[in-house]
């Protein structure tokens, strides 16, 4: 039917603080998403994998028997062995183990700095905005992939500088992101309410603006847990990253070029790997979304 | 009646949600005449605008179904046309204007250009010639600076202008009929004062009718002939406007004109209708203002009162009459 | 319109002044000190004071960074570490096939991602939206590196119809911008389709409606007009997202780009030329972007009020 009508006697709502539906409610709005539930599911295989690798991967990732190179997938080898005859899978499962250590870290890091500056700057705004707005401008002035490869090319590779190339990368879409939902959380009546009576501005922020922040984050977070692995893989294959002997995914996918026309198996598998994970991170991301906020058109 | 324009019959629309069935419209019968300004009045979920929406077959198919009556006009029932020919109505036979003005027109393109479509589908006109019938239509609904306003969008013009827009779009291809749901319902009350003398204006220079979809009594007081009121979905009572306001006769009809504020102030208190028309499907076989009714009898819950000539030309729903 | 130009293009000034002070410390910042970068370990005490003096070295850092940027706006890009030879030609040279790698790319991604999304949104909920939204998935969630690789693999390895990469012409482009695109448009595609499917139940579509407007003209005029202003407003950051991607790209099918020389350069440390290549990418980027917004703004004339 055509947009609400107003019907004798309508009476005028009261600007209210968002109601925000319980966990338990969430949870299970969560998954009934279908794609959220799959994504999901996807992300408990793989952490499992990551942490229980020491475990039951059924080679060493580092050793390998030369007289076994570049064999195709068999009973003893589910998925083949590479060019230096290690056991791909379980390069695979250790490189799981480094992709997760990468993931998380990099995120982490990225809100610990992100998260406190949008908020920052969205709240006191002035000249410490401005400053920062242009600061974040000139780091989205390098296109993603691109200031990685530079910011690594100044701190050198190995797999800490990884993290950092990718967490710093990731600061700008975060603070943004932040900053904007602050700017309009702020404009809310209940917030200037807050401030007309005095409270001060760490509880503001803390009881008002916070909250409202949390799903943007949260989806953004995911978002991102994607982005880092493309990334940090695509650093990796580009040689900048994590060094040999090292079984991280873009790696092997690098070793395996030389290799890639004797032996495609060997290619296929990290690939398939970094494809599945990224997906999972995709599809929670856009479940959360769609449960958390079907209003949310983030940019 | 004389020269019947449109001819709604126990017209019967459903929603189905989730597992439930809403019946928004539940056997509407009404009639327009030529000339005739026509009032249907009721209250937010009564099914006045499902109704309007169903004539020109704009209810959205999933989830809405029209599952009986027809809906005659100019001979054809409108209900069992094709998808073609439907379209070729639409705009030209029957035109509806809408309630939010300023959603209600395409912001990405000038007004000229949006004016031309509808007279270029539907008289075939094209370039210049459409350009000057555009024109003569912004004339025609008073449009200030009409010249002007045909090069600039939708964000450069106010409420009102903007549904001027609407009415010159509608009226552009001579309909018959013309429906107007709420159509100054979200316009300041002098611009809607403006906007219902345009209406009848137009109404006298075209020859055409018009349905007045409207929930405020004050309005059809003003430009209706004739009205109907509707509750949860079913025509209560339809009379001439003056019989209804001077003697109303269902208990729906006669809460609504005691709620209205008096001028005179000899009116002390405002007297409300109580309870609330709710989403839950009234039951069949029961009066649906039952629940609410300040003059119900035992009867009104065991048997649902047909729609029945009382007096002459004043129909009503009401057990109280026989 | 030209206040909102004039705008924009102040508004760069600051970023383009960041873009270059940063390009400017690459060489700062890497530990160890620029004269024996530049020398190369081999160099002797005399070589590093005579590189010293040859770039100013010894100058305070304003100073240094005035004399880049005047040299890098007279086209004077530095010099390789590795050849003594100027950048300035090679890196023009090898940005240009980038750009039209990046162009070609970014065309088949608006063309291939429009068309799907407009398909997806138009047969909601069929066979088709699903299908396509998890072909737009994958396409999203796979490595551009990776996925040039299979290509590569099945199509010059296995079949034979397209070379392994090397030349500069046209048909070297093909691969590359495939796979580029098929990122590209995996994106523009679930856009697209979110943007559609909002617009279709707008009030302004009942509206067209209700005057009869046929369905085609409804959809493909009206509807597809409005779900692109979002979609188009991307276009720039599109556009950074596969230059970047074309620098990855280029290094698996060994083409005369950008990404060849900048990959190069930064395991021979040849970091002259990764300061101005950097330099370059980022100029580009975002003079694509104000041509975008210009164009946005030429399209959408709300925007400039």
């Amino acid at each position: 039917m055509s947009a609400s009508t107003q019907s004798v006697g309508a009476s005028v709502k009261p600007a209210a603080s968002p109601r925000r539906p319980g966990r338990s409610e969430l949870l299970r709005r969560l998954l009934k998403n279908r794609g959220a539930t799959v994504g999901l599911g996807i992300i408990s295989v793989y952490v499992a994998l990551a942490l229980l690798s020491h475990v039951i991967a059924p080679y060493s990732p580092t050793l390998g028997a030369l007289e076994l190179r570049l064999k195709g997938p068999s009973w003893g080898h589910w998925l083949g062995t590479d060019e230096l005859g290690r056991d791909v899978l379980s390069r695979l499962l250790y490189g799981s183990a480094i992709s997760l250590e990468i993931q998380v870290t990099a995120v982490v890091l990225t809100m610990l700095v992100g998260v406190p500056w949008g908020l920052l700057a969205g709240y006191y705004g002035g000249w410490f905005d401005e400053v920062s707005m242009r600061l974040i401008d000139v780091m989205l002035a390098f296109p993603g992939i691109l200031l990685a490869i530079g910011v690594d090319a100044i701190i050198g590779g190995g797999l800490t500088n990884v993290i950092f190339a990718v967490a710093i990368v990731s600061v700008p879409e975060f603070v943004r992101l932040v900053r904007g939902v602050v700017l309009g959380i702020r404009k809310l009546e209940f917030v200037v309410a807050a401030r007309g009576i005095g409270e001060s501005a760490p509880a503001i922020m803390a009881r008002y603006i916070l909250p409202g922040t949390v799903a943007p984050i949260v989806v953004q977070a995911s978002i991102r847990m994607a982005t880092v692995l493309l990334f940090a893989s695509s650093l990796s294959f580009l040689g900048l990253g994590v060094q040999p002997p090292t079984p991280d995914w873009g790696a092997m996918l690098s070793n395996a070029r030389a290799y890639m026309f004797l032996a495609p198996h060997v290619t296929a598998a990290p690939g398939v790997a970094i494809t599945i994970v990224v997906i999972g991170f995709n599809l929670l991301g856009d479940g959360l979304r769609d449960v958390l906020d079907p209003r949310m058109r983030g940019s | 009646m004389s020269d019947s324009v449109l001819s709604v019959r126990d017209l019967k629309v459903q929603f189905g949600v989730d597992d439930r069935i809403v019946r928004a419209v539940d056997g509407v019968t009404l009639e327009i005449g030529r000339g005739e300004t026509v009032g249907l009045v009721g209250e937010t979920g009564s099914g006045k605008s499902v109704t309007a929406l169903s004539i020109l077959g704009l209810i959205p198919s999933p989830p809405g179904r029209i599952v009986g009556g027809q809906v005659l006009f100019d001979g054809k029932n409108l209900l069992a046309l094709s998808a073609r020919e439907m379209r070729r109505i639409r705009g030209a036979g029957i035109s509806m204007i809408f309630q939010e003005p300023m959603t209600s027109l395409d912001p990405s393109f000038p007004i000229g250009s949006q004016l031309r479509e509808p007279i270029a589908e539907h008289l075939g006109l094209r370039g210049r010639e459409a350009t000057r019938v555009a024109l003569q239509m912004l004339e025609r609904v008073r449009m200030p600076h009409s010249d002007r306003v045909l090069c600039q969008y939708p964000f450069e013009l106010s409420g009102g202008m903007r549904q001027r827009v609407m009415i010159a779009m509608a009226i552009s291809c001579h309909p018959t009929l013309l429906i107007a749901d709420e159509a100054t319902t979200a316009l300041d009350v002098s611009v809607q004062a403006q906007v219902l003398s345009l209406l009848k204006d137009l109404q006298d220079q075209l020859g055409m009718s018009i349905l007045l979809i409207t929930h405020d009594l004050g309005v059809v007081a003003e430009t209706c002939d004739r009205v109907y009121i509707m509750y949860a979905g079913r025509i209560v009572e339809s009379a001439a406007v003056d019989a209804l306001f001077r003697e109303p006769m269902h208990p729906y009809t006669q809460g609504l004109l005691a709620a209205i504020p008096s001028v005179r102030g000899d009116r002390p208190r405002l007297e409300a209708i109580p309870g609330e028309l709710d989403a839950a499907p009234p039951v069949l076989g029961e009066c649906p203002f039952a629940p609410r009714c300040p003059r119900v009898m035992a009867r009104c819950h065991t048997e649902a009162p047909p729609v029945r000539e009382v007096k002459p030309h004043h129909d009503t729903a009401c057990f109280l009459y026989g | 319109m030209g206040r909102y130009i004039v705008a924009r293009v102040l508004l760069l000034i600051p970023v383009l002044i960041g873009v270059s002070i940063a390009s400017f410390s690459l060489l700062h910042l890497i530990p160890g000190d620029p004269a024996v970068i530049l020398g190369g370990s081999q160099a002797t005490e005399a070589d590093l004071a005579g590189i010293r003096k040859e770039f100013g070295l010894t100058d305070p850092l304003p100073v240094q960074y005035v004399r880049y940027v005047s040299q890098a706006l007279h086209g004077k890009l530095g010099i390789s570490i590795r050849t003594r030879e100027p950048v300035a030609d090679s890196l023009v040279d090898h940005l240009a096939f980038t750009l039209r790698l990046t162009m070609l790319s970014v065309f088949i991604s608006m063309v291939v991602g429009v068309a799907a999304g407009v398909a997806a949104a138009m047969h909601h909920n069929s066979w088709l939206d699903s299908t396509l939204m998890v072909a737009s998935l994958t396409g999203i969630s796979m490595p551009g590196f990776w996925l040039g690789l299979l290509l590569l693999l099945i199509f010059a390895g296995t079949l034979r119809w397209l070379p392994a990469g090397g030349n500069s012409g046209w048909e070297a482009l093909i691969l590359p911008s495939v796979v580029l695109g098929t990122g590209g448009a995996a994106h523009i595609a679930r856009m697209t389709r979110a943007s559609m499917l909002e617009i279709i139940r707008q009030d302004y579509i009942r509206t067209l409606r209700a005057n009869g407007i046929p369905e085609f003209l409804i959809i493909y005029k009206h509807a597809l007009r409005n779900a692109l202003n979002p979609v188009l407003t991307t276009v720039g950051l599109q556009f950074g997202y596969l230059l970047g991607g074309a620098v990855v790209v280029e290094t698996i099918f060994s083409l005369p780009g950008m990404g060849q020389l900048l990959i190069n350069a930064i395991f021979s440390r040849d970091y002259p030329i990764v300061q101005s290549g950097m330099l370059l990418l980022s100029v580009t980027f975002v003079s694509v972007n104000l041509l975008t917004d210009i164009t946005y703004a030429l399209v959408n004339p709300r925007i400039r009020y």
